[in-house]
């Protein structure tokens, strides 16, 4: 797999490498330059004997033990089975869909890939987390991932609290050490874990007990599985994961699923159904947000039902986007006029709640809230009515209950707001061709328009392709071209935690979803999907690229590359002085080559021209050959700054632009 | 009461002139509108701070939670880079200041851009709050 047999170079990519060949400086030289200068110089760096070393490589290939264990046939466990075979039957027979690890917790992950659960194992455990939190957001189901004790568990900590944030139903197992030496700080990697997620779960437990380990595997699954979703977080230590029982009565608690939990869901008292509906009469222009909770309750039925029959517009709000078209004449998703016009808001599972100015609801709306929890309905946001209830069960007794109604005016509002965005984002898209050409760069609205046309203008289905929209800077472009047909069409990168990083190891989560076709992914099994992030956020998680590779998982990453982290302004103002260095990298660094040295495809873009080529050939490499693509897209850090109105624009909440919530 | 409010922003720019950017500006007033000492008018700022400003100098003008820059502190004006007279404040809102803080005068008229202004010296120092009714 030579990866320049299939990437000839560009013409940009040559006039690149010409300039560096004028003005090679070797390393030693840049550093005695740069103590010498101080900060401020500029240098371009090249390895002058990379060329030769290249050339002697052995080609980059998957070893076949990794084909050949893949397609080997699962061995359910069966009595006698250790601590960990009983625990990985459990997640087996509780329908975990996805498991995301790296090496370490030897005898649980093994355990759970001879289940035959789809198991990955990535570069580290941090993206292998995000990687679970990305499958289960697009899929709706649950999702682990596992990581050795200490330094293993502690990479996976950022990551678990993006899930946290977005509510995921996510099962975190770490192994940890042994009771028996527990203090003692024999061996390695030994730490109390349990106290480091704090604050970024659901519910945790350190297993101490063999006995019950099935005991404690239903109280995660009954976390899991019913209110509202976080985080679970199990640790192992050896006596546990190691424990051998002989028969079931060995164990605590044996009972089948139908016995340790429930599938019932609270339901809506009826009279608050009958105030919701009275509310919805008085008002002229409802509007629900649907969150997080219609898509974990699979209530996208109900709600398109409820929406039509009283026209009632609808936005969206969430970890992830899709469980109201985009394209629907009641979408306010990109009608941001409009929910600004709203009279009546009802928020639907909406898990991670906005404080007041986070949503750019008008000042004399009144508000609804619909939640699994009544410990938060009222919080942050002072209610009209709340309502305890599942989203779907809400749903469907405020459909039997809601008269047909038209509402022709809000439909032509919520229609010229639809085109207002269009035409603003129109206009950004004329304003980056000329900043573009300006710069001889590529401009984020560019990127945004481009990629648009491709997924949804030309010759793909308009809901086939799932994309994370990830990044920082770029993000706030992307959302503005990016469109949600179906359930789990995207999933919202950053949400409310606002981790720069994870983009990549979403990538393989999602990649891995729509590869097995897991729930709303089943239609599109086996598509190309698309990433989204920028330069400071690959750094984190570029290494997966390498996990994209070994599985032919099919991705195309945009890397929005401005040299400088998102932030980098505030390093540059209101009378900074020797700190701008701490805010920007390299400039024209070569993410692309990156990727290519792991075994996927490269491309480098640094023109509107090229955008379109690149995503081209991507996608026709990531249907024929399961290859991903890293786009490198060229821009400049300037755009987020007034010389380039709109800047980096402003989130805007709910809808299509949502940063957080 | 007009004179006297206007004696005290003097005394203020006085203190600040080595700061203050050139008020020079296509479109820019030469002197504040009376809104920007009516109480009534800071209240009716409020609705538009909240709607055009929060994102970035937070509902109270403190700017403590922005993650995505320092924003100015709304309430501390010996602190800020570009001007803390009202005209000054104007002209930050309706053209941008500095590297970040974009220009309104595509999205708000003069008459809100003076409502703001009075509402941003309504949550700065005692004497330069708006004192008319």
């Amino acid at each position: 797999m030579n990866s320049k047999t299939r990437n000839p170079q560009t013409k940009a990519d040559q006039v690149c490498e010409k300039s560096s060949e004028d003005k090679i400086v070797t390393r030693r030289n840049f550093i005695k330059g740069t103590a010498l200068a101080g900060a401020g110089a500029a240098a371009i760096l090249k390895n002058e004997s990379s060329n030769a070393q290249e050339t002697k490589s052995p080609d980059i290939k998957i070893p076949e033990e990794i084909p050949r264990t893949l397609s080997e046939a699962a061995k359910p466990a069966n009595f006698p089975m250790t601590g960990a075979e009983v625990f990985a039957k459990f997640m087996k027979d509780e329908g975990v869909a996805g498991f995301f690890c790296c090496p370490g917790n030897y005898n649980m992950i093994n355990a759970i890939a001879a289940e035959g659960i789809p198991s990955y194992g990535g570069r580290c455990e941090g993206n292998m987390t995000s990687a679970a939190d990305g499958f289960s957001r697009v899929t709706g189901e649950i999702a682990a991932t596992s990581g050795t004790e200490g330094p293993g568990f502690t990479n996976m900590i950022m990551n678990i609290g993006a899930a946290n944030s977005s509510r995921t139903p996510l099962l975190v197992i770490a192994s940890n050490k042994t009771i028996g030496e527990d203090d003692t700080e024999h061996g390695i990697q030994t730490a109390y874990q349990q106290a480091q997620t704090e604050g970024l779960k659901k519910w945790g437990k350190r297993l101490i007990t063999p006995n019950r380990i099935y005991e404690y595997a239903a109280y995660a699954f009954r976390q899991l599985k019913t209110g509202v979703p976080k985080p679970v977080h199990l640790d192992f230590p050896g006596e546990i994961s190691r424990a051998r029982f002989e028969e079931p009565g060995e164990l605590q608690y044996y009972y089948d699923k139908t016995r340790y939990r429930t599938e019932s869901k609270a339901h809506p008292n009826p009279a608050d159904i009958t105030l919701a509906v009275d509310m919805i009469q008085r008002a002229d222009r409802p509007m629900i947000v649907a969150s997080t909770g219609v898509f974990y309750d699979k209530a996208w039925d109900a709600l398109l039902r409820v929406a039509e029959k009283n026209d009632i517009a609808v936005t969206e709000s969430a970890p992830m986007r899709g469980h109201f078209s985009d394209s629907h004449a009641l979408s306010a998703s990109t009608g941001l006029d409009a929910v600004r016009s709203a009279d009546l808001v009802i928020l639907i599972g909406q898990y991670c709640m906005p404080s007041i100015g986070e949503f750019a609801f008008g000042p004399d709306a009144k508000w609804i809230r619909i939640d699994p929890d009544a410990t938060d309905i009222g919080r942050n946001v002072p209610i009209d009515l709340g309502i305890v209830s599942s989203e779907k069960a809400a749903l469907e007794a405020l459909e039997d209950a809601l008269p047909s109604r038209d509402r022709p005016d809000w439909r032509n509002e919520l229609a010229a707001a639809r085109k207002a965005f269009d035409d603003q984002s129109q206009e950004y898209y004329s304003l980056g061709l000329k900043y573009s050409a300006d710069t001889d760069s590529i401009h984020p609205a560019v990127i945004g328009k481009h990629l648009h046309d491709f997924l949804y203008e030309g010759d793909i289905a308009p809901d086939q392709t799932t994309v994370v929209s990830g990044g920082y800077g770029i993000g706030r472009y992307t959302r503005r071209y990016l469109r949600a047909h179906r359930p789990g069409q995207i999933c919202n990168g950053a949400y409310q935690y606002g981790a720069i990083g994870p983009d990549v190891g979403y990538t393989v989560g999602v990649g891995a979803a729509v590869q097995n076709g897991v729930g709303p992914q089943a239609p599109y099994k086996g598509a190309p999907i698309v990433g989204i992030t920028g330069d400071a956020g690959a750094a984190y998680s570029i290494m997966e690229f390498e996990t994209l590779g070994k599985y032919r998982i099919p991705a195309i990453m945009i890397v929005y590359n401005n040299n400088a982290w998102g932030v980098w302004t505030s390093g540059a103002s209101r009378g900074a002085v020797r700190a701008q260095h701490m805010y920007l990298f390299q400039e024209n660094l070569r993410y692309e080559k990156i990727a290519e040295a792991l075994g996927c495809n490269g491309e480098y873009v640094t023109s509107p021209d090229q955008m379109t080529p690149a995503l081209e050939r991507a996608y026709k490499i990531a249907s024929d050959e399961g290859i991903s693509t890293l786009i490198n897209c060229q821009g400049k850090k300037e755009f987020w700054t007034n010389q380039y109105p709109p800047s980096m624009p402003r989130h805007f909440a709910p809808g299509a632009l949502a940063y957080y919530k | 009461m007009k004179s006297s409010i206007q004696f005290k922003v003097a005394a203020f720019l006085t203190l600040f002139l080595i700061h203050l950017p050139t008020l020079a500006q296509e479109d820019m007033p030469t002197e504040p509108s009376a809104t920007v000492y009516s109480k009534s008018a800071a209240i009716r700022g409020k609705s538009f701070y909240l709607i055009n400003c929060q994102q970035c100098h937070d509902a109270d003008g403190r700017a403590l939670a922005n993650i995505d820059f320092i924003a100015a502190d709304l309430t501390a004006p010996d602190t800020w880079y570009y001007g803390a007279t009202p005209l000054h404040i104007f002209r930050s809102i309706k053209f941008g200041a500095g590297l970040e803080m974009p220009p309104f005068k595509d999205s708000l008229d003069d008459e809100t851009i003076w409502q703001i202004v009075a509402h941003v010296l309504n949550i700065g120092p005692v004497e330069l709050r708006p004192k008319e009714e």
